[in-house]
Order: structure tokens, then sequence, then C-alpha cells
């Protein structure tokens, strides 16, 4: 029975902890922004970018990444092919750049598009 | 350590929990990443890099563990849909497996049969998962026709097998294998003793069995299941295991002579009295089944508001 007493005890404290605890709004915001994050690193990277002059773009932009997220995504859109990427050596420490390819830029035109009437929605909502 | 090594080390047990292909190019950007990172928060905060500092970056990226998955995520083993029968199928798996260990011979209870269990299930859902995902839009929801459903040609098929088999078997076991193996297997050795035949157990199953037998004749006449006919198979299903035990433990042979023998043929006894424990084992479980599924069933109504 000992896998039986195992399971229920993780199912029983895993629905308390849901049940239990507040829900906070930072929660909600991240979940907002985690939406976005794809389109706003897309926009940045119409020019040649390594990870954390990208990131320094987006903090200055107003949209701050954690690196810890930002840099898995980067590869993420590349095995996606929308990115390219190279290797720079010759600078310390070494950097990989990416950039739109044609694909990329071409998803960025839908999310783009599809962004700016989601957000006349939204307004249409919140007026 | 100095901050160096403390990079190095964080960027190694990241890179071996990645795929030997993506390892040494990912573990290269990191290494290169955390630099910049660690350069920036020393000009920020405008000293040189220490140990407390190089922590708290780190440990703003996550253990290795979670910065390797946002790299490589991995698929759960057992989906987060399915843990709700994961525990079920564990739970209802443990039961059985309790049953039979206190009826088997050994009658008694082992850990090693849960942990196997266990391991099946895991295996199961996780190729369940795998499967799935190799295969979207297969396992895509269709509607079904309900708990209610039952069709009239399958409930006539289920009263006529119910009175064959167990209905007249048990009856009738020497006549049943006359007809059934048209003669080409000797019947003696199913021959009831005349304590057995007179005996209440023996009239009590063929009750229940009648019950049973009754029950689908009116599922045949209704044309579905409703919740008292469930509720009534459930208890028919709960007894007739009841009984099975009573049977496996009766005619079981102690010290070479059983409570009650229900066979003329000595050895028949043997062979029947794990078959009847099997069977009881599996009934109970069986009206457990059908027990849980009527008490979950699905009455849509307004949740009551509280104050």
């Amino acid at each position: 029975m000992l896998d039986t007493v195992l399971c229920v005890v993780y199912y029983a404290s895993h629905s308390i902890r849901h049940r239990t605890a507040p829900r906070e709004t930072t929660t909600d915001l991240t979940e907002l922004r985690r939406g976005t994050l794809v389109l706003a690193v897309l926009t940045r990277l119409k020019t040649r970018q390594y990870g954390y002059s990208l990131r320094q773009a987006l903090a200055e932009g107003g949209m701050p990444i954690e690196e810890g997220t930002l840099y898995p995504l980067l590869r993420r859109l590349e095995a996606q092919g929308l990115l390219t990427s190279d290797w720079d050596t010759e600078s310390a420490p070494p950097r990989r750049y990416y950039r739109l390819n044609a694909d990329g830029r071409r998803t960025l035109a839908a999310l783009t598009e599809a962004w700016r009437e989601l957000a006349r929605v939204m307004n249409a909502f919140l007026d | 350590m100095n901050t160096e090594q403390i990079l190095d080390s964080y960027v190694h047990d990241v890179a071996r929990k990645l795929p030997r292909g993506k390892r040494n190019d990912i573990a290269f950007e990191l290494r290169s990443l955390l630099s910049d990172e660690l350069a920036a928060r020393s000009r920020s905060e405008g000293r040189q890099p220490d140990r407390a500092m190089v922590m708290s970056l780190l440990n703003g990226f996550g253990s290795p563990t979670v910065a390797a998955s946002r790299y490589h995520p991995l698929p759960a083993v057992i989906e987060p849909a399915d843990t709700h029968h994961f525990l079920l199928w564990t739970i209802g798996g443990s039961i059985a497996i309790s049953l039979l260990s206190v009826l088997g011979p050994t009658k008694r209870v082992e850990g090693a049969p849960y942990f196997q269990w266990l391991g099946i299930l895991v295996i199961v859902f996780a190729f369940i998962g795998l499967w799935r995902r190799a295969n979207p839009g297969v396992m895509r929801w269709k509607p079904s026709r309900g708990l209610d459903w039952m069709p009239r040609p399958l409930a006539l098929l289920a009263l006529v097998a119910t009175i064959v088999f167990p209905f007249f078997m048990y009856l009738a076991p020497q006549t049943f294998v006359r007809v059934m193996f048209f003669g080409a297997i000797p019947d003696h050795g199913v021959e009831l003793t005349e304590p057995f035949r007179t005996s209440p157990l023996r009239l009590a199953t063929i009750s229940v069995l009648s019950a049973l037998v009754v029950l689908y004749a009116i599922v045949l006449v209704k044309g579905r299941w409703q919740s008292w006919i469930n509720w009534s198979f459930a208890a028919a299903h709960a007894s007739l295991g009841v009984l099975c035990l009573g049977h496996a433990a009766a005619i079981e042979p102690r010290d070479g002579a059983s409570m009650i023998a229900m066979f003329e043929y000595a050895d028949a006894n043997k062979v029947a009295a794990p078959i009847f424990a099997l069977t009881g084992a599996l009934l109970i479980l069986c009206a457990l089944y059908e027990g849980y599924r009527e008490t979950t069933r699905i009455r849509p109504s307004p949740a009551r508001v509280d104050g």
C-alpha cells in the first residue's frame, strides 16, 4: 500500500496547496506579460543582437525580462526557424548574435497585426 | 572557489543535463552570457564581483535543473491530465493486490507487488503520453452515449451469457460440461457432493445469480441502465464476491479435508478454491467500481451559495 499512500499524500498536499495559496497580482501580471514576450523579442531582433544586449534593449524599452527566461527563448525561436544566429569569437567574451530571418519577419508581421487587433478589442472593453 | 570557477561549475551542471548534441554550444553561450550579466551587475553595484554577487546572479537564473529544462524542456513522464487516472489505477491496483495477497496461497501481504504495480503503471502512462504526443488529435474527445446507454442486442447477449455462464454452470455443473463439450469430456469430475448441494452457501449463490438474471432481463426490457439498476448490480456483484470467497474458504482442503467439499472428486476442490478466491476478489472490485461510478455520477445542478 506504500505507493497508494505516497500518491494520496502527494495528491492531497498538491490540492491543498492550490486551494490555500493566495492569488497574487504579480502572478496575473506575469501571465499577461508572458503572452507578449515573443512579440517584444521579435521586434528587437530586426537588428542583430546578442543575449545581454537584447535584454538591455527590452529593459530600456520598459519590458525587463528575467535572463533565465530570455536566453532559452532565443534558442527556441531559432529552433522554430524564426531567427538566424552566428558566433563572434573575435570579441571577449565571445558572443552569439541573433537576428530575424525571412520567416521571422513574416511571423513578426502576423503577430503585429494580431496584437493591434487584440489591443483594439481590449481598449474597447476597458473604455 | 573564485567567481569564475563558480560560473564554470554552474555552466557545467546545466550542460550535463542537456542532450549531447546541444550541450557544448549552449554551455559556451551560457558562460558568455553569465559573464556579461556579472559584469553588468558589478558595474551597477560599483564593486568587484564576489561570491555573494555571483551566487545571487545564479540563484536568479534558477537551479541547473531548472535552467536546463528551459533550454530543453522534457515532457512529463505522467502528463498532468493523466494524474487523476494514475491515482485511481494505483489505488484500485493496490486494493486488488491486497485482496489477492490475503486470499492467495501465502496469505501474506508483501511490499514487492505494490512497487511492481506502480512501475507498470508508470511505464504504461509514459507510453500513453508518448503515443499521444506523437499522434496529436488521435485521442481527441468524441461524444459518448452516456452511462445509461445499453442497446437491446447487447442486453440480450448479456442476459443469455449470464444464464449460460455462470447461472447454468453453477446450478448443474455436470449437465453444463456435457452440453458445452458435447460429451467429449467426462463430467464426473464436477459432480457435487450432497452436503454442498443442499448447503445454504449454494442456495444463497443461486439466489444472487437469479437476481443477476432478473436484472439483465429488466435492462433488456428498458433498453438502458438506470441508477437503481446500477446500484442493484453493485450489490449483487458484492454479494456474489463475498459468496465466492466463502466458497474458496469452505472448499479449500485443510489437513486433507474441506470444511464443505463442493465436488466429490477431491482434486477438483483444490483446483476450484483459488479460482473462487480470484473471482470473488474481482467481483468485489467490480462492485466497488460500480459504486464509485454511481456516487461520482454527474448530475448538473447549481452550486449552493452560502451566506
